[in-house]
C-alpha cells in the first residue's frame, strides 16, 4: 500500500492500545505476515491491525499528571468510538512500536540522531 | 444534648473540610470534596504501554480522553481484597490554575466526612498531605495538587 491521502488520522492497534497518526506523517503501509509496518518520520513501526481512517480527531494535549507517569512522548490523546487512544508524534516515535533493531536510531526530542 | 461525631458532621453539610472517604487496598483515604467531579462504576481501562505501575491507563469520560491513576499505589497501600464494588473517582488535580482532570482508581467509595485540616498530621511531602482520624478510625488524606505538577 502506498501512503494513505493527506487529510484525517490512520487509526492502528498494537497490544491493546489504539494509536492514530496523521495520514500525511505516513510515508508507507505494508503487510508483513499477520502485522502490519508503517513507515513514519523514517522509521518502521510495527501494529498488530489497521482499524481504519478517520476524518478527524478531536486531539487533547497530554496533561502534565500523565507525563508523570508515562514517559513517553505523545502528539495528544483522542477518542474514537468511546475508545481513548493516543496520537503519535513524527518526531517522538512510541518506542513500544518501533521495529526491533531500530530503536537506538529514533531521534532525541529535537530530531536529531 | 450535643450530637456526636460523624452525624453532627452530616447534619451540618458540606464545607471545606469535607471528603469523600474511599477504600483504596487497605487503606481509606481522604479526598477533598471540592476537587471530586463525579464517582463512577469502574470505567474501563486501556492500558499504556511503559506506564508506571501507578498509571492504569486511559479511559474515556464524557467524551474525552482519561488517565487512570490506581489510587492504592499512589499511597503505597497494601493489596486488600478483591473489591466488590470498585469506583473510578473523577477528580482535579494540580494547581488551581492549571487543574487538570484524573479518575483515580479504588476499591469503593465509602462515605463522605469532615477531616479538619489542623488535625492532619505526617504528611510525607507527596501525594499523602497527612494522616487524621474521622470516627476513631485513621485516613490517609490525599495531596490532589500534588498530582498535577511534574514529579
Amino acid at each position: 500500500m502506498n501512503a494513505v491521502a493527506e487529510r484525517g488520522y490512520l487509526l492502528v492497534r498494537s497490544d491493546g492500545v489504539l494509536w492514530g497518526v496523521s495520514n500525511g506523517d505516513v510515508r508507507r503501509l505494508t503487510r508483513q505476515g499477520l502485522r502490519y509496518h508503517l513507515e513514519v518520520g523514517g522509521i518502521a513501526l510495527g501494529v498488530d491491525e489497521v482499524v481504519g481512517v478517520v476524518p478527524e480527531l478531536v486531539v487533547w494535549p497530554v496533561s502534565s499528571a500523565l507525563r508523570r507517569f508515562w514517559p513517553e512522548k505523545a502528539g495528544g490523546l483522542a477518542v474514537h468510538a468511546e475508545a481513548p487512544l493516543v496520537i503519535i508524534d513524527p518526531r517522538r516515535l512510541p518506542r513500544a512500536l518501533c521495529i526491533e533493531g531500530i530503536e537506538g536510531e529514533i531521534a532525541d526530542g529535537e530530531g536529531r540522531h | 444534648m450535643p450530637e456526636a461525631g460523624a452525624e453532627s458532621h452530616r447534619r451540618r453539610g458540606l464545607s471545606a473540610g469535607s471528603h469523600l472517604l474511599v477504600q483504596a487496598g487497605e487503606y481509606v483515604c481522604a479526598l477533598p470534596l471540592r476537587s471530586v467531579r463525579r464517582v463512577l462504576r469502574a470505567l474501563t481501562v486501556h492500558p499504556l504501554p511503559g506506564a508506571t505501575d501507578e498509571l492504569k491507563g486511559l479511559a474515556e469520560f464524557g467524551g474525552e480522553p482519561l488517565p487512570v491513576l490506581e489510587l492504592a499505589r499512589l499511597v503505597n497501600a497494601p493489596a486488600g481484597g478483591k473489591a466488590a464494588y470498585p469506583v473510578t473517582i473523577v477528580v482535579w488535580v494540580g494547581p488551581q490554575d492549571r487543574r487538570e482532570l484524573v479518575g483515580l482508581a479504588a476499591d469503593a467509595a465509602l462515605e463522605v466526612a469532615e477531616v479538619h485540616l489542623h488535625s492532619v498530621v505526617a504528611g510525607d511531602g507527596g501525594f499523602i498531605l497527612g494522616e487524621a482520624l474521622v470516627d476513631g478510625a485513621l485516613v490517609r488524606v490525599v495531596n490532589l495538587e500534588a498530582l498535577g505538577g511534574e514529579g
